[in-house]
């Protein structure tokens, strides 16, 4: 009986209420020039950390910005309808197991698209709406918009 | 045997990090850590109704290092000062928790491949890889009947080496990984193992495991199996099994076995986990027991979890937790049953507890637990503060 009041409990309260973010931007993947194509599940599981190489077979370098940077909520919204914290504690049950590499942290979309360009196989995220997709062109590619 | 293995390990990172070209191997490294404090206080309705109270101190710093040839390194040094949690885990202590060097292989794009040499952790359920890291936990402390203090030494890391290969579907990813080795016992793990203070010899040799793995964006179903032999020579002494002064000699073997199913299902507002634990562990009959029992000890357990998580905001976040443990004693003999008295009982408890994350690097966490066993209801209050770098 006790068991029974406690999960009862326990379902009144998850349906309690429900949390929506408001999202109506897009976020753009962008990655170093020689990496052209790669598709959502791809993506998908690169930026979640359970797959670290390319399609070339190389480590894929990964650059984030502040979880609590809007451009932040938008991608984890967007790609895996999640609050950025329930991305980050999936990270760090990768990370501090030893089982996958942090990414790298940039604190702005400039900073982000400059580390990307730098690297041979990197990928990171900024506003689909950034006028640095413009400006940088050529430097990076769009492989994907969300 | 261990031990050795690791200083090889250490002196062959040495080796490579001077080997490497130095503007590209600190361009690759990557620190992470964490240090959290906090209090504990247990009360109880035992006759002399005791109450105590303790600190919490646990700190980790986590390195990795990507090699070329897609090898990659990954070490961590935790310290754990965890007060009266546990009689047998009151210790405060470094420890080297993993340093591996991993090999990564992808042979087609749906698909990755990993082999593993060094210290690793041997995946015991959904938190057990990183039960002592304070941002990856539910709560402050974990469900007992399967991420129990008395076991954590040997459930915590093999020496040797892991193979894990993962396949990628639109389905979900499915994985498999399997482990062998060697495990350092500690001195905790011997106690709550023997109830005595000293040994002379122990080991865990011949570990290993299976885990597999199903996850998709709301799903995660996971199954380990261990087993390991521990070798025990020496002799036990002090306040042993209920018995003042007691010494003996003893060698003994006891199997280790636990098998482990957990199922998640998580959304953005919510979490439900459940995760249950089959233990049996055995020894030949040992000469202290022959005159009351020709029976093999054995001591095998049940014990499950229920837990919901609802996040209140995106950063708060509520747990509510029921564990359960059954203890089936029948093939011990009567006089290890009678000795052990609350040690080795059934369980009941309840579990809750709040989380603020107050910005991406401080957390804090509350924790309230009740722990009903057959004499005696314990209840725990947690408080701790973490911080990550």
């Amino acid at each position: 009986m006790k068991i029974i009041s406690f999960i009862l409990l326990l379902f009144y309260s998850l349906n309690a209420s429900s949390i929506e973010i408001k999202v109506d931007s897009k976020i753009a993947i962008i990655s170093s020039v020689n990496i052209v194509a790669l598709n959502e599940r791809q993506i998908r599981n690169l930026f979640s950390l359970k797959k670290k190489l390319l399609p070339n077979n190389t480590r894929a370098v990964l650059v984030r910005l502040p979880f609590s940077h809007d451009v932040s909520k938008i991608f984890c919204q967007n790609i895996y309808e999640l609050y950025p914290y329930q991305l980050q504690r999936q990270w760090d049950r990768l990370v501090f197991s030893g089982k996958a590499t942090a990414p790298k942290q940039a604190n702005s979309e400039s900073e982000v698209i400059k580390l990307v360009a730098s690297y041979p196989n990197a990928l990171g995220y900024i506003s689909a709406n950034s006028p640095l997709l413009t400006e940088y062109k050529g430097q990076i590619n769009v492989v994907a918009v969300y | 045997m261990s031990s050795l293995f690791i200083r090889l390990l250490i002196a062959s990172a040495f080796l490579l990090s001077f080997g490497a070209n130095t503007t590209d191997w600190v361009d690759n490294i990557s620190t992470s850590g964490f240090i959290a404090a906090g209090a504990l206080n247990i009360s109880s309705n035992e006759d002399d109704k005791a109450t105590k109270s303790s600190s919490i101190v646990e700190g980790g710093l986590h390195l990795s290092a990507i090699l070329p040839k897609n090898i990659e390194m990954n070490g961590q040094v935790l310290y754990r000062d965890v007060g009266d949690l546990s009689n047998y885990s009151n210790f405060k202590a470094f420890s080297l928790d993993y340093l591996t060097f991993d090999w990564r292989y992808s042979g087609s794009e749906n698909s990755e491949q990993v082999v593993s040499i060094g210290r690793f952790k041997s995946n015991g359920g959904i938190y057990s890889n990183t039960r002592d890291i304070p941002f990856t936990r539910p709560s402050i402390l974990l469900a007992q009947p399967i991420y129990t203090e008395e076991s954590r030494s040997i459930n915590s890391h093999i020496d040797g080496i892991r193979f894990n290969s993962t396949i990628f579907t639109s389905q979900g990813d499915y994985s498999v990984e399997v482990g062998f080795g060697d495990n350092e016992l500690s001195d905790n793990f011997i106690s709550s193992l023997l109830q005595g203070d000293n040994s002379d010899s122990i080991s865990a040799d011949g570990m290993y495991f299976l885990d597999l793995r199903y996850r998709n964006s709301n799903w995660l179903i996971v199954s380990t199996y261990h087993n390991v032999e521990i070798e025990f020579a020496g002799a036990i002494a002090g306040d042993s099994f209920g018995v003042p002064n007691f010494n003996f000699d003893i060698n003994m073997k006891v199997q280790l076995e636990n098998l482990l199913l957990g199922v998640q299902y998580l959304t953005k507002d919510f979490e439900i986990t459940a995760e249950l634990i089959k233990q049996k562990a055995t020894t030949p009959m040992i000469d202290i027991f022959s005159s009351y029992s020709s029976k093999d000890l054995a001591y095998k357990a049940f014990g499950y979890y229920l837990q919901a998580r609802y996040f209140i905001t995106p950063t708060v976040s509520m747990m509510a937790r029921y564990e359960n443990l059954d203890l089936d004693l029948k093939d011990m003999p009567e006089i290890v049953n009678s000795l052990t008295g609350n040690a080795l009982s059934d369980s009941e408890n309840y579990g809750l507890s709040l989380i603020w994350l107050i910005d991406e690097n401080w957390q804090i966490a509350a924790d309230y637990h009740i722990r009903k066993n057959m004499h005696v209801d314990t209840k725990y209050s947690l408080i701790e503060v973490s911080w990550r770098f």
